[in-house]
């Protein structure tokens, strides 16, 4: 795979770090890192600063039986064993290992506007926002659309443009509230993206936030 | 000081009392003693560093005892079992239990399957001994490190307080500090470019 070319907004990356990411978000921001040296790069020397921050200033003793309780579990723990070569999955493996799916394939897609289909994953309970694939036809086009809150989209496979460039296997569009976009799949084969967002999308077209409740995105 | 009002029950750095200083080469000797001989004095000396800097971070945020000893002692057996997968040239053994005490409490807190962390994926590659070279860049790392935290802009410093020491949202913090979203999020941009300067040169 190529080096990604559109990554994590840094404001994205350091709620990563530390934690505070909604989980849908989470999983899309971990499977950009997997496909994006530079990002987890980043995500490490972030994790210093948090280390800094919260883990070298202030100590409190802790109990002696704690110890005690964590030594002798030690003494029958087995240790962590070298992972072997993964299969081959057409899905990152932070969301292969959340939905027990390696394969386009065994997802059920179901049609969701013209062009496109859509598979909804499941988000925490009381989450707002919209977590699924979408995969859309070659040539086609996602309905002209703005944001409500943060929407990370990362491509899986193919590819998009739009007015913020050419979006590629491994990059990921990390978009807020100000930006308004109109992609478009690259005509070679179809892209196939993993989308999470917070907010509901805000369609531009009457048609397009007609078809909504319908798309349920 | 406008910074130390805003920042209510956060005490400035300075007035702080000390923890025990912490020196990552020794932390990087015991890792490898358990690492490579499963040496349970050294496992001891890791728990007496790191057990009672998460115990402080987990009472400040208000975590019940008995959870926060749940979440301690999660992290420090996965610090005994995962000690061979820790790469010193990846980064501090600090920054490597960071991560580990925060995604136990994701997976605590989500009572499911543990979900798959990778930002540090590099420490599931088996070990590789530092070359001269990798040493030098590592060192350099560090001190770029030292020199973004001693140059970082108060209302930058105050943004990494509130996303480390007390773990806000960034709409938890607009709201704390009385801030657009938008602001807020800003702020944490130039934050990490101050960080990613400091690596650069």
């Amino acid at each position: 795979m190529t080096t990604p070319n559109h990554h994590l907004d840094d404001a994205t990356l350091l709620a990563y770090a530390a934690g505070t990411l909604p989980r849908h978000l989470r999983i899309v921001a971990a499977s950009h890192l997997e496909a994006c040296a530079e990002c987890r790069a980043m995500a490490r020397n972030t994790a210093e600063l948090g280390a800094t921050f919260s883990l070298k200033d202030d100590v409190e003793a802790v109990k002696p039986d704690l110890k005690a309780a964590v030594m002798a579990k030690v003494d029958t723990a087995t240790l962590h064993r070298l992972p072997v070569a993964h299969p081959r999955s057409d899905l990152p493996r932070a969301l292969a290992a959340e939905i027990g799916i390696e394969n386009f394939d065994q997802l059920k897609w179901r049609k969701a506007a013209p062009g496109i289909e859509m598979v909804k994953l499941p988000k925490e309970a009381g989450a707002p926002g919209f977590f699924g694939l979408l995969r859309v036809k070659p040539g086609a086009n996602l309905p002209d659309h703005g944001h409500g809150g943060t929407e990370l989209t990362l491509i899986l496979q193919g590819s998009y443009h739009d007015e913020l460039g050419q979006f590629r296997q491994g990059d990921i569009a990390d978009l807020d509230a100000a930006v308004q976009h109109n992609p478009v799949a690259d005509k070679d084969m179809a892209c196939i993206c993993l989308v999470a967002n917070d907010a509901p999308t805000r369609f531009r077209s009457f048609a397009a936030r007609l078809m909504q409740p319908f798309i349920g995105i | 000081m406008q910074l130390i009002s805003t920042l209510g029950n956060l005490k400035p750095m300075s007035a702080r009392p000390p923890g025990s200083l912490i020196d990552d080469l020794a932390l990087q000797a015991w890792m490898r003693a358990v690492a490579s001989s499963r040496d349970k004095q050294a496992y001891e000396q890791l728990f007496d560093c790191i057990a009672p800097r998460l115990k402080a971070q987990l009472t400040r945020l208000g975590v019940a005892r008995s959870e926060a000893e749940d979440i301690i002692q999660d992290v420090m057996v996965n610090v005994w079992i995962k000690a061979g997968l820790y790469v010193a040239e990846k980064g501090s053994v600090l920054a490597w239990v960071f991560v580990i005490a925060r995604n136990v409490r994701i997976d605590r807190a989500r009572k499911l399957k543990p979900q798959v962390h990778l930002d540090f994926s590099e420490y599931d590659e088996p070990d590789s001994r530092d070359t001269p070279e990798e040493e030098t860049v590592r060192n350099s790392q560090a001190a770029a490190l030292k020199v973004a935290m001693a140059t970082l802009p108060d209302e930058q410093r105050e943004i990494y307080e509130l996303i480390f020491r007390e773990e806000l949202t960034q709409a938890e913090i607009a709201v704390k500090l009385k801030l657009p979203l938008g602001t807020v999020k800003s702020r944490m941009r130039l934050a990490q470019a101050h960080l990613r300067k400091a690596l650069e040169n």
